[in-house]
């Protein structure tokens, strides 16, 4: 393998990008790197292995490559379950031998006379700045296109609402109750929360849009063995509290799951 | 290439770089409920497609150039479903596969269960694939998987240019076949979803490319071509049922086929591939995936019976333009658009396969073609029907690679004639027709655009009752079986990431829209472990394509409600309790009192 120059730059670039894609914490940057050998150099190396005597040409060869890589990334976690899981490591480490092996059985394969290389790659065509431009051009506007996509928008028609949840707090000497606010404008709203046999509890707060709040109330009368206390909890709009918004209620084991 | 070329192929990218930037527009139009979006998306499918048709009708491009050219459509119309939901996963399948790729990535380990869609985990390719990403470089489920469902659609476009110019032997035949695939009813949104099929089909047809020009190589190179097809062949297997099942199919004919012609086996007849795709599709099936069998079996004796019944006149037909949850049909324009598209690729194919019968009926390749697209009008029948309709909508993705190359054949005979000037003109507006028919066929009129699932209010971001839920479930980390409307469920898979059950089987779906308690809901939520009862108003809420947005105002039918008994009968439940609410939405424990 040592001697032929276009299998050991194979194996070069699969280590390094594995490595690099590796110890990269940026995320995007990490895929850039990992490209190359996840979608191309894994199935190139196994169509260097494969076709020895009759290369293929451009662009069947660069097809098959990809097409290739992707069979084999959906392959390998076959092996990988039972050899170690699917974690990076593993990950990393399979894909960069199945180069290794491919270019090995490649160099085993090629006769000793043998002097070809990979095959040729049509000359990359020397742009004018006008194809430049338009190109980059189509490129901006792709990303316009993804950035905008990405971006989130008013809508007036949406109908906003809000969210009501409660649960049993740690020991049981407490309920957590939480209002979300998925309203369009800025709601003010009281919280009602009636212990049976007990105390009601009233909380006044006031909520921006996809704002969150969430309170605990000590349960009174505190719960006992085998007599969990019952809770019933009315969110009311600070405008109309003629009528409750949301309602829930439940249960306040003696003690409540952690 | 010569300067110009190259520049003729830089217009046609900025060019559809502006469609792509339109279709986005009209996304971004539609999310904030303003007009024309619609007419803007429009626009923007037709300023992708027709630039680059016209230019592959005609004779002046170079091979490079036209596949250049097929790659950019492909890409370009990927960019289209990319941009309708960005940054979310919001098609049904996706989000089952999400939860697939997740627990992978929680386990580290493949074959976890899958409540909602329980035959998913057994074909993993697409699952592991996206895994290798997500871990190497930690980057979310949603980018990873549409990084590798777009080198997919890399991978199909030019291998369908490769292996229709390698049985046509023409760059311009192979062009615009690759471009009339393009037209093909699932080929904008449901192929370009993060789904197992999204992997496979690209892989059948390199795997067809293979077997292609394994044909044309002399006999003692042809061993050279069984490692990278046997590779192939095993990952199809592992990926996508279906699409392995039409392997052994398209292999076994192709076998059959030059059987017929040279009257031997011997080499390089391809059936030692279909018996190897047989045996391993059987070993699958037989060892890992048994589960596809029941799966795969019900809808499709389904399909047939109602087949059957609407032929025999026993149940009425499906109205065309009609999914099963969408709430407003396509206007009546759009349909017509849809219909023309039908008709002429109808004409379309007769000129075609009377000039391929012509010029190929002693060749495998073709005649294969010309079966396939006969298979395709066939399979159109089955959309009439309306447990069928599913069933013909998927094989339409085999069947329209013939009839491409058909139909393709037939634009090429038209061009080679006398023709007036305008031919061209007229074949790229039929082309036009054709691929916007094929979406407003593929797809439901009122899920062509994207709705809000996030809006921006005040400066900050407010989300849907849907996804309000899953995402307050994730939050809580309740552990127990969940029981849920199909789109609320998907969002309990991801983002929520609870085990969920929704359907028919167990009955959830009656329970959920049925307004009384009845002993058995409460007798199959006890069989089956479902500890939270996740009620929704919304009718929307049983369609996984559709249920996941924001409550419009005036949006008619989408707005419907179900009777309030279906949330409010679970407090009849002794020890109920009622731990969630969003006004639509309701979150009930049923093992709530301890």
């Amino acid at each position: 393998m040592i001697r032929h120059r276009d299998l050991r730059l194979a194996v070069i670039v699969a280590v390094v990008c594995a490595g690099a894609a590796l110890l990269v914490p940026i995320e995007w940057l990490s895929l850039v790197l990992l490209a190359p050998l996840a979608f191309f150099l894994t199935g190139h190396a196994i169509s260097l292995a494969a076709f020895v005597k009759a290369p293929q040409p451009w662009p069947r060869s660069a097809w098959i490559s990809v097409a290739l890589s992707l069979a084999v990334l959906a392959l390998l976690p076959l092996p990988l379950d039972v050899l170690g899981g699917l974690r990076p490591g593993t990950w990393a480490l399979a894909l960069v031998l199945v180069v290794i092996v491919a270019c090995a059985i490649a160099a085993a394969r090629r006769p000793d006379q043998w002097s070809g290389s990979s095959p040729a790659l049509p000359r990359p065509p020397r742009p004018a700045p006008l194809t430049v431009a338009l190109g980059l051009g189509a490129l901006v506007l792709a990303g316009a296109a993804i950035a905008l996509a990405h971006t989130t928008l008013s809508n007036g028609k949406a109908e906003g609402f809000t969210e009501l949840w409660m649960r049993p707090g740690a020991g049981g000497a407490q309920v957590t109750i939480g209002v979300g606010s998925e309203e369009q404008r800025k709601t003010a709203y009281v919280v009602r929360a009636k212990f049976l046999g007990g105390a009601t509890v009233t909380r006044s707060l006031v909520l921006a849009p996809g704002e969150v709040s969430s309170f605990h109330l000590a349960v009174s009368p505190r719960p006992g063995p085998g007599r969990p206390a019952f809770v019933s909890v009315l969110l009311f709009r600070r405008a109309d509290l003629a009528r409750p918004y949301r309602k829930v209620y439940g249960w306040v084991p003696a003690k409540a799951q952690e | 290439m010569d300067g110009v070329r190259v520049n003729r192929f830089a217009i046609s990218l900025l060019v559809a770089g502006l469609g792509v930037f339109l279709c986005s527009l009209a996304n971004a139009l539609a999310r904030a409920g303003t007009e024309p979006a619609m007419t803007v998306y429009i626009v923007g499918l037709l300023t992708i497609a027709l630039p680059i048709f016209f230019r592959l009708l005609g004779s002046g491009a170079g091979a490079g150039e036209r596949l250049a050219l097929v790659c950019l459509l492909g890409i370009a119309v990927y960019l289209v479903k990319v941009v309708h939901d960005a940054p979310t996963f919001t098609f049904t399948d996706e989000l089952i596969h999400a939860f697939n790729v997740e627990q992978i990535r929680e386990h580290a380990h493949l074959f976890h269960h899958n409540p909602v869609l329980k035959v998913t985990p057994y074909y993993p390719g697409l699952e592991g694939a996206t895994s290798a990403l997500t871990s190497i470089t930690g980057l979310s489920t949603y980018v990873a998987g549409t990084v590798l469902v777009g080198i997919g659609r890399l991978v199909l476009i030019g291998g369908l240019f490769l292996l229709f110019a390698r049985i046509g032997g023409s760059a311009r035949t192979a062009g615009l076949a690759a471009a009339i695939y393009t037209t093909n009813f699932n080929f904008i949104f449901w192929g370009a979803q993060f789904s197992y099929e999204s992997l496979a089909l690209p892989l059948l047809v390199i795997v067809l490319l293979m077997v292609a020009e394994r044909e044309r190589s002399p006999r003692a190179l042809l061993g050279e071509w069984a490692a990278p097809l046997v590779i192939a062949i095993a990952a199809i297997v592992i990926t996508h049922h279906l699409t392995s099942y039409a392997l052994v199919a398209i292999l076994a004919a192709l076998s059959i086929l030059l059987w017929y012609f040279a009257r031997n086996w011997r080499p390089p007849n391809p059936w030692p591939f279909a018996l190897l795709s047989l045996i391993l599709v059987a070993g699958w099936l037989a060892v890992v995936a048994g589960e596809t069998f029941s799966y795969l079996s019900n809808p499709l004796s389904e399909a047939f019976e109602a087949l059957g019944k609407t032929i025999a006149g026993e149940s009425a037909p499906r109205g065309l333009f009609q999914s099963s949850g969408s709430s407003a049909p396509a206007p009546i324009g759009a349909r017509i658009v849809a219909l023309l598209g039908v008709a002429l690729l109808g004409v379309a194919w007769l000129f075609g396969i009377r000039a391929n019968w012509r010029d190929y009926r002693t060749r495998p390749w073709p005649l294969l073609f010309m079966v396939a697209s006969v298979g395709f009008f066939l399979a159109l029948g089955l959309r009439l029907a309306p447990a069928a309709w599913e069933t013909g909508n998927r094989a339409s993705e085999f069947f329209y690679i013939g009839l491409a190359f058909v139909v393709a054949g037939a634009g090429l005979t038209e061009l080679r004639r006398p023709s007036p000037r305008a031919a061209p003109w007229l074949l790229t507006a039929a082309f036009g027709i054709v691929f916007i028919g094929g979406a407003i066929s593929g797809w439901p009129w009122d899920g062509q655009l994207a709705k809000p699932l996030r809006v921006s209010a005040e400066g900050r971001t407010i989300t849907s009752p849907p996804l309000a839920v899953a995402e307050w479930a994730r939050a809580e980390d309740l552990e127990g079986g969940w029981a849920a409307a199909t789109a609320d469920a998907n969002l309990l898979l991801v983002p929520g990431g609870r085990d969920v059950t929704t359907g028919k089987n167990p009955d959830v779906a009656d329970m959920l829209t049925n307004p009384s308690l009845e002993p058995w809901q409460l007798r199959m939520l006890r069989e089956n472990n479902l500890r939270y009862v996740v009620t929704d108003r919304r009718e929307i809420s049983s369609d996984g394509l559709q249920g996941y947005f924001f409550p419009l105002r005036g949006a008619g039918a989408y707005n419907n409600l179900l009777f309030p008994g279906v949330a409010s009968k679970f407090s009849q439940v002794p020890g109920a309790a009622r731990i969630y609410d969003n006004g639509l939405i309701a979150v009930y424990d049923l093992g709530g009192r301890p």
